[in-house]
């Protein structure tokens, strides 16, 4: 038989995520718009129909997610159980990793290829217990977002937009993109929306539904580690996502 | 244990590889080991030993002979070229065991000795890879 050099890493990882019914990246060209917000209170409204829901926060440069839940990074202690697991909140009913969980709260600069590397490991060493996760993504759609879908093809994306035209077009760019290779994008979340906004969301962002056109939240910022409160936020208009997932 | 989950990817590495080339039996399985990951080699031996038990059982897979070989870790700044192999034995206890799981974040710990800067790659001895034969 022909040698060859695998790297093990990728079937871990392939394999870890198949437990998931619903692999939802939570995605948006334009930066500021909201996505780690969202994919946070979605990941808590989402506990209401399953048991368990996984965030994982894949932005690998400048992860914020954590701290949107309160989580003091230095003093946490990473379990390890052929694995690692993730760290169990919301009364056990959200996990959730980050690799800000490593790195001591610090910007973590890193190029392409490291990126992929770290996101490979993320993925091959986390156990996950849930069945729906949650992926916050970085602007763009690059390494993060790429390496996501070659390890796992079958996700289900949920595009965050305001309705800032600079937004409005990123958008609409991404929609056509995923489209063109055939993913089923959930649909849209408008984000810092005012009341007339749905209008505007749906002239520019045709061919895809427009799921939830959620306000701009004062002081949100004050919310942070509140994640009780910021479930009462956000269930009115993020139940309709969890209707929609339910019908996928 | 880590080491369980890198067996494991070995083991679906191997099942894998069993299926796509129709063959249950390997000569060698070589685990290549990078420093810079800090695998325990004897827990990620004893986690594969196990198994592979299982996966003769489950399976039919069968391995001749695994041989370890590691690594040194080197690491290459982008901005001015340095080449150097860091000293990781001077890291405090809980950023070595932050390497361990995700070696990319030494990013975060240390930086160019000559130049001061994080832009740097690893060049070699990063973590684990497998050759099968």
């Amino acid at each position: 038989m022909i040698s060859m050099t695998v790297d093990p890493r990728i079937f871990l990882a392939s394999n870890r995520l198949s437990i998931f019914k619903y692999v939802v990246p939570v995605l948006s060209p334009k930066g500021g718009v909201g996505k780690s917000t969202i994919a946070t209170a979605l990941s808590l409204v989402l506990t209401d129909d399953f048991e368990t829901v996984s965030l994982l926060d894949l932005d690998i440069n400048n992860p914020t997610t954590h701290i949107i839940l309160g989580i003091d990074t230095g003093s946490l202690k990473i379990e390890e159980d052929k694995g690692i697991l993730p760290i169990k909140l919301f009364g056990s009913r959200l996990e959730f990793m980050s690799i800000a969980l490593f790195t001591g709260d610090k910007l973590v600069p890193l190029r392409g290829r490291d990126i992929s590397n770290a996101i490979l490991e993320i993925l091959a060493i986390t156990r996950w217990s849930g069945k729906v996760l949650i992926v916050d993504t970085p602007p763009g759609f690059s390494d993060e977002v790429m390496d996501l879908m070659r390890i796992q093809s079958n996700i289900k994306p949920l595009i965050v937009s305001t309705t800032d035209k600079l937004s409005l077009h990123s958008a609409s760019r991404l929609i056509e993109l995923l489209s063109s290779e055939g993913i089923d994008i959930l649909g849209i979340v408008g984000n810092m929306c005012k009341d007339d906004d749905t209008s505007i969301l749906e002239t520019y962002l045709q061919g895809v539904d427009i799921i939830a056109c959620i306000p701009k939240i004062d002081g949100f910022d004050k919310l942070y580690g509140c994640i009780d409160t910021i479930y009462e936020l956000f269930k009115q208009h993020l139940m309709k996502v969890v209707e929609v997932l339910r019908t996928r | 244990m880590h080491e369980w989950a890198l067996a494991e990817g070995i083991i679906e590495a191997l099942a894998r590889r069993a299926k796509e080339a129709g063959v249950n039996k390997f000569g060698m399985l070589k685990i290549i080991l990078g420093e810079l990951q800090q695998v325990d080699r004897e827990i990620l031996k004893y986690a594969l030993d196990e198994l592979l038990k299982l996966a003769k059982d489950s399976l039919g897979i069968i391995v001749d002979n695994i041989v370890f070989e590691e690594e040194s870790v080197v690491l290459q700044c982008s901005r001015c070229g340095y080449r150097w192999r860091p000293v990781l034995d001077i890291l405090d206890e809980s950023v070595k065991e932050s390497i361990h799981f995700i070696p990319e974040v030494i990013h975060v710990y240390i930086s160019c000795p000559q130049c001061g800067s994080h832009d740097f790659s690893i060049i070699g001895g990063r973590g684990i890879a497998i050759e099968i034969s």
